[in-house]
């Protein structure tokens, strides 16, 4: 065999095994979805077994799955728009007009990141308690776009860097202004960026449990809280709980499979040209 | 009308300073260009009087009135840019309306001024497609109608050309003179290519370090550079340089000798040189004659040969080396001994600080402009 083949044969093998791995999860969870409480259990997990919705209908019985799938869209898609409206100013001005210390802001909003978020949620709770957000939509919307904000503004941040600066001074000449410059120059021209920058802060906030879970009960509960609320003080059904979860990352596996050659476009800009 | 004038300008980078004080007047119409060596300054100057730089001190005006403040759009210029700049979103007809888009001129306005301009620059057949469908000198072309549909008063060049192969770009430098001539407008044109300097200009601008080095008409700097930087920036094969010691100094010139131990007598005026001086003898390789004998001779090392000139470059016994224009048809061949001719009329005197002597006789053709007869506008 040629090296080149051989190469490009492990290279294939070690990346469907990644693949794998990553995968088999989500795999096994719509597996479980399927089974009784009792083969969910079972040692050694059953690989062959008679399928069933059982677990689908009861947990539908339980809980009204479009509510919690609507506060999760609108939470979600809410946060995201707010998050990129805030950031593509700031990404544009620390892109185009950087500053000494712009590099060392960028890495103190990521390393904002780094905090665990539990070491917030005293100061938080009490702020949502004193202004009336908790269990509110906007409450949770406000917090995940402030948790996002930073891998949002760093990311445009990369993509508009790579917009050549000549076509916004090409702009400025033609009598852009700032606004009409960022709006019909820099935002067409990245927007494989924004948009895969926009899908992965719906993914994020779609998939994030702690704050939805500490701030909300019933009337703005996302999706994750519908999950958790499969983990009763009785103990986990774990067959149940795989059917909720199943439908609850559903949609956005759906919204992802769809745009994932944006997604991938977009995460590679750089990579590529 | 348009006149661009430079007072005192300055630019300075924190410590650093780029734009050490530059004084240049440029007149209404005139095709100005800026050329030197790469960090020169030339772009961040063209990018000041743009708008696209601040100006740290001196004044900019344009037709009298001060703009150092005043927004890039509202200075009425247009710039092309070397990279063309071209929005890759947008058709060719949205790029060269942009400026009347953004000045909320009606649609049948910008169509029409679009299709003018098209019309000026060949485009026609081009205005639907985008720029990745076009070839580089139709990106170039599709640029300047960007800058021609805004009607400025002064349209700046930033190295547009520099991004062509050697043909288009022959082709693209007759273009824009005729353009200039079409448009009666005033140009400043950046470039690092000294040739685009000298077939385009009514005013070369040379630029090292930050300052001004000459000022003048193409031939003005050809026959009377101002120093030894000009002088070699300034032709092609650039001029050579011979140390010499004057010899003695009347009306008639300085005598100076070289090293061979040949004398000539250079007609320059008395300067600030004087007798047992050393000082620099420049002689332009199309100046020098191949003879039987000469002042200098020294032994041909790379001959190159283009057909209808020869150039010889030739060891002297001091080890420097000169190059020698030559006829195309001079048979002289690699290690051949040849003895230089120098024709005193045609050298250049520089003294010990590198500048020139000035010469007696001024250059009839020195004040030459590229289009002495302008149409009116």
């Amino acid at each position: 065999m040629h090296p080149k083949t051989r190469d490009k044969l492990i290279y294939t093998l070690v990346g469907w095994l990644a693949a794998g791995v990553i995968f088999f999860p989500i795999f096994w969870m719509v597996l479980t979805s399927f089974k009784t409480e009792v083969e969910a259990i079972a040692t050694p997990p059953k690989l062959f077994f008679t399928p069933t919705l059982e677990n689908y209908v009861t947990v539908r019985e339980r809980a009204d799955y479009v509510h919690f799938a609507l506060n999760s869209i609108i939470i979600s898609v809410g946060a995201t728009f707010l998050a990129t409206l805030i950031a593509v100013p700031a990404a544009y001005a620390m892109a185009f007009f950087p500053g000494k210390r712009t590099k060392d802001l960028l890495l103190w909003m990521l390393s904002t990141k780094m905090m665990p978020a539990v070491g917030v949620l005293i100061p938080i709770y009490l702020l949502f308690r004193d202004t009336g957000a908790i269990d509110t939509r906007w409450g949770l919307i406000v917090v995940y776009t402030l948790m996002n904000l930073p891998i949002v503004v760093w990311m445009l941040y990369t993509f508009f860097k790579e917009v050549p600066k000549d076509i916004l001074e090409a702009g400025r000449m033609d009598g852009a202004k700032p606004k009409q410059e960022v709006w019909m120059l820099l935002m067409p021209l990245s927007l494989p960026g924004i948009a895969s920058t926009a899908l992965l802060s719906i993914i994020l906030c779609w998939n994030e449990a702690f704050w939805s879970l500490n701030l909300t009960t019933s009337q703005a509960a996302p999706l994750t809280t519908f999950i958790a609320s499969f983990s009763a003080p009785e103990g986990l059904f774990w067959a149940k709980l795989s059917a909720a979860s199943t439908i609850a990352i559903a949609p956005i596996l759906v919204f992802g499979w769809m745009s994932q050659r944006q997604l991938v476009r977009g995460l590679t800009f750089g990579a590529v040209k | 009308m348009a006149t661009v004038t430079l007072k005192g300008i300055r630019k300075d980078y924190g410590a650093v300073q780029v734009i050490k004080g530059v004084d240049l007047s440029i007149d209404d119409r005139e095709f100005c260009v800026f050329v030197g060596p790469s960090g020169c300054g030339k772009s961040t100057l063209l990018r000041m009087i743009a708008g696209l730089e601040e100006i740290s001190s001196g004044d900019l005006m344009i037709d009298g009135q001060r703009v150092n403040d005043v927004p890039p759009s509202e200075r009425g210029l247009a710039m092309v840019f070397q990279s063309y700049a071209l929005y890759p979103h947008m058709s060719v007809a949205d790029n060269m309306g942009f400026s009347l888009r953004l000045a909320g001129a009606s649609k049948e306005e910008r169509r029409a001024k679009v299709a003018e301009a098209a019309r000026i620059l060949h485009l026609d057949a081009l205005l639907e497609r985008k720029p990745k469908e076009l070839s580089g000198g139709q990106r170039q072309r599709v640029a300047i109608g960007r800058a021609i549909v805004r009607k400025p008063k002064v349209f700046l060049f930033d190295e547009p050309l520099s991004n062509l192969d050697a043909a288009l770009r022959v082709q693209m430098r007759i273009e824009l003179a005729r353009l200039h001539d079409e448009l009666a407008a005033t140009m400043i044109y950046v470039t690092h290519d000294q040739v685009e300097a000298m077939t385009m200009a009514d005013k070369i601008v040379v630029l090292q370090g930050g300052i001004i080095e000459q000022a003048g008409t193409p031939l003005e700097l050809y026959h009377h550079p101002r120093n030894l930087f000009v002088a070699g920036f300034i032709g092609s094969p650039k001029m050579n340089f011979l140390p010499a010691k004057v010899v003695s100094i009347d009306e008639a010139g300085t005598n100076v000798q070289l090293a061979s131990g040949a004398t000539l007598v250079v007609p320059v005026r008395a300067g600030r040189h004087k007798v047992g001086d050393s000082v620099t003898l420049g002689v332009r390789p199309e100046h020098m004659r191949l003879g039987a004998e000469g002042e200098i001779s020294g032994e041909v090392k790379v001959v190159e040969r283009l057909g209808g000139e020869t150039y010889l470059y030739t060891q002297l016994p001091d080890g420097a080396m000169l190059i020698v224009q030559a006829d195309g048809e001079v048979p002289t061949g690699v290690h051949e001994r040849i003895a230089i001719k120098l024709d005193p009329a045609t050298c250049h005197l520089f003294d010990a600080e590198g500048l020139a002597v000035e010469r007696i006789q001024r250059h009839p053709l020195a004040n030459l402009r590229r289009l002495p007869t302008r149409k009116a506008s």
